[in-house]
């Protein structure tokens, strides 16, 4: 497991594409510290990347990885070792390496610029930031390594990614503002409360607009979603269902792939 | 202009016609109490108070005096007693601390209270932990400059709302009812139920003020027609400001900031006709202006920035514009519940418009929406606000916008500025 812990985290930093996508955070939030001096506005559009683009990335890079490391796989397999060890060695160097890179690319220039601010610092919705977009990673590497076990065919894999992603991002709340719509004559806050609370996509938005839009959020029904967030019971409510949103795709990619005919 | 140069001339002229004698209260002397002084003293005098504390339940002054303090001496009213009352013209009150006056369910104690008064003056007074703070009725010509009002209600009282600590267990700062040509300048007002309130209150000003942390309105405002309130502070009030049923009503440079609820306002602007509102600055609040009835007003040159929302607008609102303001990063900018739009948005900044302006005259070549879908969506399903900044809302606002069904397509600005307009 040691061992093939090394040689996946090895593989990963030799990866241009992971090279890439933590340039891609750097010089962006460079940019955007660069231009606008805010850490607020900064996160505002940071945001839109936690939600979007690394669902989007994390999907497709997951599935390229899994699927081009297929011979090495079945190399492996032909040796005596455990499956599972090869599956939770790629998982883990896979996301956290997507992870560190996100999480540095943003991490080194916010640093960098912080003795710069004009106003708040704004230390707690950054690391909420953070901290989402990293769970975002875990979570959709996991869904990735699934659909790619699952599906045979590349194209496939790829179409599936982007339906859940599609699903994730813009159907589900499609969903939600349906349902506030057509159910408007009951009361309906704790309902959409659960209902967003099951989207690990949504979960992430509302801890940053928790505290962007928070003076939006404390009129007419927004103090009860700030009242639940806000308190420790929230937190680790929320937090809990990011773990176990973790945990389902990895543990069902694991079934497959322990029972796969390969 | 030249009124106000005058005055003080005019002023002064009549205490140098009318210079009386001045009596001399202190602990140590000859007259320890300011009832004696007051029994003994002419119109025209002068008491003057020296530090120490006095208790002598309610001090009453029935003749033109002028009451002044040195070093601040404190008058109590050991919570049962309105410390003085005032029933005379021509009185000045100058530097004394007066605190505790008494709480009743019938009468209105205050720390202060003018009553059927002309001329008179409040200055540079600590008036702390009263039920009423200074209370002029049916009075002209007052003045009431640079004190500290200071009262007990806290925020958190307002939580235990089936206990003793209710609302209505509160008075309000400044209290002023059926006055003419007053002047409210300076005053740092915070912690009572209303900061300032204004009934019936004509050709008044309220300048240079400071009120926060009031339970429920930092200005409160009625039937006033003709004032004028400048650069003023409201901050962090439980419903911030409210403007009703008022003509004439000029608002400049006031800064309204972090007045947050469900209830709360910025400003609440209803039944008002024909007022002016100028340069002034709303920063943080759920809902920057609410405008219910509102005809006739000019907006102009305010900023809004980081509300929740800046602008809601009744269907009952007709006729105002809106020019030269600033809307930066507010979560909506403009919401309305018509479909119409009997109002005007012209030439003003708003952070989230797109368009370009190849000419290079400043002014954007493509009109501004500024009512998003998404704010009609929370308008009328107000739990939609939990799918704020999400992706899908952002594409059903951009189509809404080219195609307008829901927002009223009339609601736009067709020379929206390229940059802040700065003031």
């Amino acid at each position: 497991m040691g061992k093939l812990l090394k040689y996946e985290f090895y593989n990963m930093f030799r990866n241009k594409w992971i090279i890439f996508y933590f340039l891609f955070f750097l010089l962006l939030t460079s940019t955007l510290f660069y231009f606008s001096k805010e850490p607020a506005k900064v996160a505002a559009t940071l945001l839109q990347m936690v939600i979007l683009v690394i669902p989007l990335v994390s999907l497709i890079l997951g599935t390229i990885f899994m699927y081009d490391s297929r011979n090495f796989i079945e190399l492996l397999l032909s040796q005596p070792i455990d499956r599972r060890s090869i599956y939770i060695a790629k998982y883990t160097a896979t996301s956290l390496s997507l992870g560190l890179a996100f999480v540095l690319g943003v991490f080194i220039p916010y640093i960098l610029f912080l003795t710069g601010v004009e106003g708040s610092k704004e230390y707690f919705l950054f690391f909420s930031l953070l901290v989402s977009g990293l769970f975002i990673t875990f979570i959709f590497i996991a869904f990735a390594f699934l659909i790619a076990v699952i599906f045979e065919e590349k194209v496939k894999g790829f179409g599936a990614s982007l339906l859940l992603w599609l699903y994730m991002t813009l159907i589900y709340d499609g969903i939600i503002l349906f349902i506030t719509i057509y159910f408007r004559d009951y009361p309906l806050e704790k309902p959409v409360l659960i209902l967003s609370i099951l989207n690990p996509v949504d979960i992430a938005r509302i801890f940053v607009i928790l505290q962007l839009d928070i003076s939006a959020l404390l009129g007419y029904t927004g103090v009860l979603f700030k009242q639940f967030f806000d308190t420790i019971m929230g937190k680790v409510i929320s937090l809990g269902v990011m773990v176990v949103w973790t945990f389902i795709p990895l543990m069902a990619g694991l079934w497959q792939f322990r029972k796969k005919d390969f | 202009m030249g009124l106000w140069l005058s005055l003080p001339l005019i002023l002064l002229f009549f205490t140098l016609s009318a210079k009386g004698e001045t009596i001399t209260v202190c602990p140590e002397c000859k007259i320890k109490s300011i009832k004696k002084a007051i029994d003994l003293a002419k119109d025209g005098d002068t008491i003057l108070i020296k530090k120490g504390v006095y208790k002598e339940g309610n001090i009453l002054i029935k003749k033109s005096i002028k009451l002044i303090g040195e070093n601040y001496p404190v008058i109590d009213g050991e919570k049962k007693y309105e410390v003085i009352t005032v029933k005379a013209n021509n009185v000045v009150i100058k530097g004394l601390v007066i605190q505790n006056s008494g709480k009743s369910d019938i009468e209105d104690l205050a720390g202060v209270k003018f009553f059927r008064t002309k001329n008179c003056r409040i200055e540079n007074c600590i008036i702390k932990n009263n039920f009423w703070g200074i209370y002029f009725a049916a009075s002209k010509n007052g003045v009431i400059k640079n004190n500290i009002v200071d009262g007990p209600a806290k925020i958190e009282y307002l939580k235990s709302a089936f206990g003793q600590t209710i609302e209505t267990n509160f008075g309000n700062g400044i209290h002023l009812w059926h006055c003419k040509n007053m002047l409210v300048e300076g005053n740092h007002i915070k912690e009572h139920r209303d900061g300032i309130y204004f009934e019936f209150v004509k050709n008044s000003t309220i300048i240079n003020n400071v009120s926060e942390k009031n339970l429920r309105y930092g200005l409160h405002f009625m039937f006033s027609h003709k004032d004028n309130y400048i650069n003023n502070v409201f901050r962090q009030n439980g419903a911030g400001v409210a403007v009703m049923y008022t003509k004439h009503v000029y608002m400049a440079n006031n800064r309204f900031e972090y007045n947050w609820g469900a209830s709360s306002y910025g400003i609440l602007l209803k039944e008002i006709y024909d007022s002016y509102m100028f340069h002034n600055v709303f920063y943080k609040n759920t809902t920057g202006i609410f405008a219910d009835n509102t005809n006739r007003t000019v907006i102009k040159e305010n900023d809004f920035i980081e509300n929740g929302w800046a602008v809601r607008i009744w269907a009952n609102s007709q006729d105002n514009l809106f020019k030269h303001n600033n809307f930066i990063a507010n979560t909506f900018n403009i919401t309305t519940n018509s479909f119409q739009n009997p109002n005007k948005y012209e030439e003003n900044y708003w952070s989230d418009y797109k368009g370009f302006d190849l000419n290079r005259d400043g002014i954007g070549d493509v009109p501004y929406r500024p009512v998003s879908l998404f704010g009609y969506f929370t308008e009328n399903y107000p739990q939609s606000i939990i799918l704020s900044r999400s992706f899908f809302i952002y594409l059903l606002d951009i189509t809404e916008r080219m195609f307008p069904m829901l927002i009223p397509s009339k609601l736009v600005d067709e020379r929206p500025l390229m940059e802040r307009y700065r003031w």
